[in-house]
């Protein structure tokens, strides 16, 4: 059971207005980009789905019984959703086929465990590396991905990351260690994770 | 075979992959507004209809040991003095008011926490503050009002208005009064103490008033009570806008409008005055979501604040028959 996710329920279901700010501002964005992943050219329509699926997650909280990890929740009625909205378009040639929609995978990064196994999943093409290292953002805890953006994407130091986040340089630096190693093993999961991937 | 620092891998695994899709900052406020809805219908639901999930059985056992081993601490510890909680906070104030504990009385000031076992004075003031998570109190002039816990105040005279915010909150607040305790159910409404009548008038949702004797009464949005002693009168159809009401919009703590979007302005101010909302076409609606606004509207009354906002978004805004409509329909 993830034991920060049932508090975070817990805590909606007893009407608290920070645990509503922070359940949005954290899935609302991640769900977006889920449906984006199977739905890439339509960006109004990707909203109109993650806007849908937070509405009955919320209207249906009780029902969460903790075992799944709230994002995999979440996901699990968002691809409801998805399917409603292609059986009602006619011309909809099917789902587009994601790794993280294996039920094998899908566990693995509920759980975040090690893979320490020497045959990952084939690497197809440098656009599916990326698709993983997007994936593999979105299944973190949002203060992971943030940090790891603001470290290696927009180049910021320490300090400034501390400041922004309003943590300590030490708790930081001990966020990003965490962050990383939260990423390595997500990352290492999904196709494109192997350590070789970027090698030409 | 060199294998390169794995800071440095991830390093390119991050710049590779760049900046993530985001929705629009129009989609994000439609999306919580929507969000907010279902969040606010799901525990006014749950709160008429509790269910029984494993979740929640699990949570009542949880409960009932706590309150067994609370039972035993409380027999074994008996003359254990209580500790006073902080209870509530101050958030604005308008003339005196003062605080009286068992160490003496203190001036009122903004920010103040106010702990079990304080009665809140009121004079010519009035006062608005924040009870718990999610409620709003405001208390009107001439008005004592006692903290007991976390839960519990008790009115001993003058007016409070009580506001969840349209949700349920767990524990409920109970307000003592010499009628009975007053319960309420995610609403807006008001409680008046004028020696032994007590008032209670609904603008949202519904409220219990449980006395002494008889079953609870439910008192429903539109309706007033009026209970002195065994006398009840009942008033019903009351409009949820007017004089009655304008006390307590008067004392609110002005919105921080700073890069919000007009609309939730407008759903602010209707709620505060217990307005509909009206748009005049389907277009504007949609604008208000992308208008947003700079600056404060500290220390302006309802009317100016509509002027103000009027006048720096071009969107006409007026008020009329209990409609705060927008777009000049109103005019």
């Amino acid at each position: 059971m993830n034991e920060i996710d049932h508090e975070l329920v817990g805590r909606l279901l007893r009407g608290e207005r920070r645990a509503f700010d922070e359940f949005f501002n954290e899935y609302y964005p991640k769900l977006y980009r889920f449906v984006k992943r199977r739905m890439p050219a339509d960006s109004a329509g990707c909203e109109d789905v993650a806007q849908a699926t937070l509405c009955r997650a919320l209207e249906s909280l009780h029902g969460y019984r903790g075992e799944a990890a709230l994002m995999t929740w979440l996901c699990t009625i968002c691809r409801r959703e998805l399917s409603a909205r292609w059986r009602e378009n006619q011309g909809w040639a099917g789902a587009p086929a994601l790794a993280e929609d294996d039920p094998e995978i899908r566990a693995a990064l509920e759980s975040l465990l090690a893979s320490e196994q020497g045959d990952p999943l084939l690497v197809t093409s440098r656009e599916q590396v990326r698709e993983s290292i997007l994936t593999a953002l979105d299944y973190l805890p949002a203060p992971y991905a943030e940090i790891l953006e603001c470290k290696y994407l927009r180049d910021m130091s320490i300090t400034e990351i501390a400041r922004q986040m309003g943590r300590s340089p030490k708790a930081t630096e001990s966020l990003l260690t965490r962050a990383r190693d939260a990423f390595r093993e997500a990352f290492a999961l999904l196709p494109g994770g192997a350590a070789g991937a970027l090698t030409p | 075979m060199t294998h390169p620092d794995p800071e440095t891998s991830i390093e390119r695994l991050i710049k590779l992959a760049g900046e993530r899709d985001m929705p629009t900052r129009e989609g994000m406020d439609r999306a919580r507004l929507a969000a907010h809805e279902s969040w606010s219908r799901m525990l006014l639901e749950g709160a008429r209809a509790p269910r029984h999930s494993r979740m929640q059985t699990m949570l009542g056992l949880a409960i009932a040991a706590g309150l067994a081993a609370l039972a035993m601490f409380s027999w074994t510890r008996l003359s254990a003095p209580q500790v006073p909680q902080v209870v509530a906070r101050i958030a604005a104030l308008s003339g005196g008011a003062s605080l009286r504990d068992d160490r003496g009385e203190i001036i009122a000031r903004a920010a103040l926490p106010i702990h079990s076992g304080t009665t809140l004075a009121t004079s010519e003031g009035r006062v608005a503050l924040t009870f718990g998570d999610s409620l709003a109190l405001r208390i009107d002039g001439r008005t004592r009002l006692r903290f007991d816990s976390r839960d519990q105040v008790t009115l001993l005279e003058g007016a409070l208005y009580v506001d969840s915010g349209g949700v349920n909150t767990v524990p409920a607040l109970r307000i003592e009064t010499p009628a009975g305790v007053v319960r309420h159910v995610g609403t807006q409404f008001q409680v008046q103490v004028t020696g032994n009548m007590t008032r209670v008038r609904v603008r949202e949702g519904r409220v219990l008033l449980e006395r002494a004797s008889g079953v609870p009464t439910d008192i429903a949005a539109g309706d007033e009570l009026r209970v002195a002693g065994e006398d009840l009168r009942w008033q019903h159809g009351l409009p949820s806008f007017g004089a009655e009401w304008e006390w307590s919009a008067a004392i609110a703590p002005a919105l921080e409008i700073e890069n919000r979007p007009l609309a939730e302005f407008l759903t602010w101010m209707a709620r505060e005055h217990g307005w509909q909302v009206q748009y005049t076409d389907e277009t504007l609606q949609h604008r208000t979501l992308e208008i947003r606004l700079h600056g404060s509207l500290d220390q302006l009354d309802g009317a100016a604040m509509l002027e103000r906002v009027s006048l720096v978004t071009g969107v006409p805004l007026s008020t009329r028959g209990g409609v705060l409509w927008v777009g000049g329909g109103g005019r």
